[in-house]
């Protein structure tokens, strides 16, 4: 303790440098979000597998004849796993629940819940992939909007425009209802023949 | 030798005191990450106080008036009247989302986090901003949009690029989000080339 004082105008002048530079940190008006889930891309041959987008619009066009409106707005898409898919569904969930508390379960019947979704799972996803890995491809997840002239589950086949989350999954397309839960793969999807619009 | 040990002592607890603040911002622990937190959204107001809309028609008029070769203005049907944020707001919203990507080192990634994903990252999250101010059926006036860029503005040199717009009260804004730059649409030097624009 001999050559220390804590009186001393440096020790004093440093020790408050000190604890501004350590406590701004901490205090930055922030708020915790859980991380993103670990990404999951599927592999071919020691590569991201993985389809252009020029192409995923034919195959849309060749199941569905009708759908001309298809924004893509990437040239290469990943094929990333279900369950990354579902993971990142949870987190969008939680993201929501925390950002809107008070949307509750109703949150999925507002105007617009699934295009927001999807454009915030997209994000989510492109963010996580683009943190962890170096490709030059893009995670397929997007907006279908489509006619329910046939019925599917629980919801009525009654002709009206309903919004639908898609993704780019290990087994091909997925479509997802949010405001049921149910999923169904895309080729499977009993109104693909009266799909509006995509965007992706 | 006085002046070593008190720069050692300095050293140890600043690095003590920076690390207890960062890994608070960056959640290095609870698997948790930090995001700077934004204001609660603030409407524009008319001439008797109330939230400020306008219908999404004008604001397609107002793309087509600068733009006529535009392609597709993207909207959500449900909702024909949008609701104008608050000039402070939007400046508040810009300067969080440069601390969010400045905090978490976002960069420009080819393909899978580039223009687009920054743009939707912001038109979601706005959307949730509004839905958690109770505006639960409704828009707010921010969207994006593709041009095929002929001038360099913001940075970002000639060629296919997403940018988010703003609907405020002096009319249409457009915004580069990598960066927060904001200009009026009628100043905007790719303004004529307009392939579509977004506002889901």
């Amino acid at each position: 303790m001999r050559y220390w004082n804590w009186a001393h105008p440096y020790v004093v002048l440093l020790t408050l440098i000190s604890l501004f530079w350590g406590g701004g940190c901490a205090t930055t008006g922030n708020v915790a979000f859980e991380k993103l889930p670990k990404p999951q891309v599927v592999a071919e041959n020691g590569k991201p597998r993985m389809r252009s987008g020029g192409f995923i619009a034919k195959d849309l066009r060749e199941l569905s004849p009708q759908l001309k409106d298809i924004v893509v707005n990437d040239r290469f898409y990943v094929y990333i796993t279900l369950e990354w898919f579902e993971q990142l569904r949870g987190w969008t969930d939680r993201y929501i629940g925390q950002i809107a508390p008070d949307l509750g379960e109703k949150g999925p019947a507002l105007p617009g819940y699934t295009r927001t979704y999807s454009m915030l799972m997209n994000s989510a996803a492109n963010f996580g992939l683009a943190r962890r890995y170096s490709v030059k491809a893009s995670v397929l997840i997007g907006l279908m909007v489509a006619k329910n002239n046939k019925p599917w589950k629980s919801i009525p086949g009654d002709g009206t425009i309903h919004d639908y989350l898609v993704g780019l999954t290990e087994s091909g397309g997925i479509v997802v209802d949010l405001e049921t839960g149910q999923s169904i793969q895309f080729v499977d999807f009993p109104n693909k023949d009266s799909i509006v619009g995509m965007l992706f | 030798m006085k002046f070593t040990k008190l720069a050692c002592l300095t050293l140890v607890l600043g690095t003590v005191l920076l690390f207890t603040g960062v890994e608070m911002v960056l959640g290095g622990e609870n698997d948790k990450v930090m995001l700077p937190r934004l204001i609660d959204f603030q409407a524009a107001t008319d001439s008797i106080g109330n939230p400020l809309r306008v219908d999404i028609l004008s604001v397609e008029k107002e793309f087509r008036s600068v733009s006529p070769g535009m392609g597709k203005f993207y909207y959500n049907k449900e909702i024909p009247m949008i609701i104008v944020p608050a000039k402070g707001w939007l400046r508040e919203l810009l300067r969080v989302s440069q601390v969010f990507f400045r905090q978490e080192n976002v960069k420009w990634h080819a393909e899978s986090w580039d223009c687009d994903n920054y743009s939707m990252f912001v038109s979601a999250g706005v959307t949730l901003k509004l839905w958690d101010a109770g505006y639960t059926n409704s828009r707010c006036g921010l969207g994006w949009m593709v041009v095929d860029g002929k001038h360099e503005w913001a940075g970002i040199g000639p060629g296919r690029h997403a940018l988010v717009f703003a609907v405020t009260s002096e009319g249409i804004k457009v915004i580069e989000p990598q960066t927060g730059m904001m200009t009026a649409l009628d100043s905007y030097p790719n303004k004529e080339y307009i392939v579509k624009a977004v506002l889901l």
